[in-house]
């Protein structure tokens, strides 16, 4: 159904991607302003002045809240849940290697929630090698300008009731490394590419889309 | 007589709320062009006030016209199809009775409609009038897509909002009536054509109360898919102006419009237009020329049906 202009998220405000670039969120933003502003010729006729300055304010919110990469990120945690990307898309079957949560009993489900809930977290902290081979890309430059997002992939492990040991297992990914990746540790982990192939197999294992969910 | 839809069959249809804003110019370039790439395109001049399409194709004077059909005189519409001066180019001129298409009745437009369909032609362009007169928005909507046109003057924009507001209520009345919802013809009535309410209000309005007719609405919208044309864009704001334009629509009206260009402002265009000589012949290396080229690549590649309401329940 139509969403009202209050409810657009700030990158469906700007017509964005979720992976939008610095560069991108400017000139969305220059449009944007182009289109909306008091004596656009677009927008002419249209909005009435309540709603023109509602969908202004809207604008400026939402690129000082892009722009800004912390607040970004903040901003990404809290609306990720709610993006159609995140929801999900297909039943999985037990022939591939992820989950088939549609059909799990509801009961199945809710005694992982309750064991998830009570196995104690953050066991241990292993120390990850340093990827240090840099295979044609700098890695570590990729990794510093780019984030993921450990709540929000804890946040989904859980709704689909899911233990640490179960992606482990599934991921193949050790239990003191998947700790790490949601509580976002970075001593505990490893670094560059070694780190991204890792979210993925983790967001793989969630049923996530890895190429555009984890990281 | 059989009325069969030629299978490869691709009707566009250019109009727009205003006059002089170019319409029958890329009409004809569009027809010239792709013309020249599949050999069979047919142009259709369907301007209710003044056809000039036959002097811009510079077709052959052989006196048959759209009012030929409509009188009977000609039974087919393919029967007053004339050739023009540019290879794979026919056209069928319009009616030098401006009365005609003004007046034109219920029957004789459906007729017309289901000939332009059965046509055999690989593309067939249908230049229509200015304004928003019903039959005009009946042919418009019948075009995959549809094609607007608009320039960069605040009374071009706000004609060409009126103008798809008109096509949408158009198509949204359509379908109350093929599905028969009661009441809803007064709504609309009362809502949208008094100009007080947007589409978009409407709709939320509308899926607050009810629901299931609002989602027929939402999926008949849906499957309205017109594109737009800025033309004369003298500045860089100009070209910025196509795609606010396409924001405010798709968010305002809820009409998923696309971007197909922006052709910037020519003075050669007159010049081309006084000497009788297709300004893509004349200048083929030109902006203007590339964009329209462009276009017909564009459109000459199939287009994805929308998803949403089946064909066969399509009632236009």
């Amino acid at each position: 159904m139509v969403k009202k202009i209050e409810d657009l998220d700030f990158y469906e405000l700007l017509n964005l991607g979720l992976d939008a670039t610095r560069v991108e969120i400017e000139n969305a933003y220059l449009l944007a302003v182009a289109t909306y502003h008091e004596e656009a010729m677009a927008s002419y006729g249209v909005l009435s002045a309540e709603e023109r300055g509602v969908i202004l304010e809207r604008i400026e919110e939402a690129f000082e809240t892009l722009a800004d990469p912390d607040k970004r990120k903040t901003y990404d945690v809290r609306i990720l849940p709610h993006r159609p990307e995140s929801r999900q898309r297909a039943y999985f079957r037990k022939s591939t290697e992820k989950l088939e949560i549609e059909d799990a009993a509801e009961e199945q489900k809710f005694w992982a929630r309750v064991k998830s809930s009570l196995l104690p977290r953050g066991l241990q902290r292993s120390r990850g090698r340093r990827g240090q081979r840099k295979n044609g890309k700098d890695w570590l430059a990729l990794q510093k300008d780019r984030y993921y997002y450990g709540e929000y992939l804890k946040s989904v492990r859980e709704q689909r009731g899911l233990t640490l040991e179960e992606v482990a297992r599934r991921s193949k990914i050790s239990l003191a490394l998947l700790t790490a990746l949601e509580e976002e540790d970075d001593e505990g982990l490893p670094q560059g590419k070694v780190r991204v192939r890792m979210l993925q197999a983790y967001a793989r294992s969630l049923g996530l889309d890895s190429a555009n969910g984890g990281e | 007589m059989p009325e069969e839809i030629y299978p490869q069959n691709t009707i566009l249809t250019v109009g727009g709320g205003k006059g002089g804003t170019g319409k029958s110019f890329l009409a004809a370039g569009l027809a010239i062009e792709l013309g020249a790439r599949s050999g069979n395109a047919v142009a259709v001049d369907a301007d209710l006030g003044g056809p000039n399409l036959h002097t811009l194709l510079r077709a052959r004077e052989n006196g048959r016209d759209l009012g030929d059909f409509f009188k009977n005189k000609a039974p087919r519409l393919e029967d007053v199809q004339t050739a023009t001066a540019y290879p794979g180019v026919r056209l069928i001129k319009g009616s030098e009775n401006a009365l005609f298409l003004a007046n034109l009745h219920q029957a004789k437009k459906l007729k017309l409609i289901r000939q332009i369909r059965s046509l055999q032609a690989r593309n067939v362009i249908i230049d229509l009038g200015t304004g928003s007169a019903y039959n005009t928005l009946d042919l418009f909507v019948i075009g995959r897509p549809g094609i607007v046109v608009v320039t960069p003057e605040p009374t071009a924009v706000e004609n060409t909002y009126y103008f798809l507001k008109s096509c949408a209520v158009r198509i949204l009345k359509l379908y109350i009536k093929y599905f028969k919802i009661p009441g809803l013809d007064e709504k609309i009535a009362g809502e949208l054509e008094d100009g007080a309410n947007t589409l978009r209000s409407f709709l939320t309005s509308l899926a607050s109360t009810d629901s299931a007719s609002g989602r027929i609405l939402q999926a008949a919208l849906n499957n309205f898919r017109p594109c737009l044309v800025v033309n004369k864009a003298r500045s860089d704001k100009d070209h910025l102006l196509g795609r606010s334009i396409v924001d405010v629509v798709r968010r305002y009206f809820l009409i998923e419009i696309e971007l197909l260009g922006t052709l910037p402002y020519d003075e050669r265009v007159l010049w081309s237009l006084k000497k009788q000589v297709p300004f893509t012949l004349e200048y083929p290396e030109s902006e203007i020329s590339l964009g329209i080229r462009d276009m017909a690549a564009r459109l000459a590649k199939p287009q994805p049906r929308p998803a949403g309401v089946r064909e066969a329940q399509r009632p236009v």
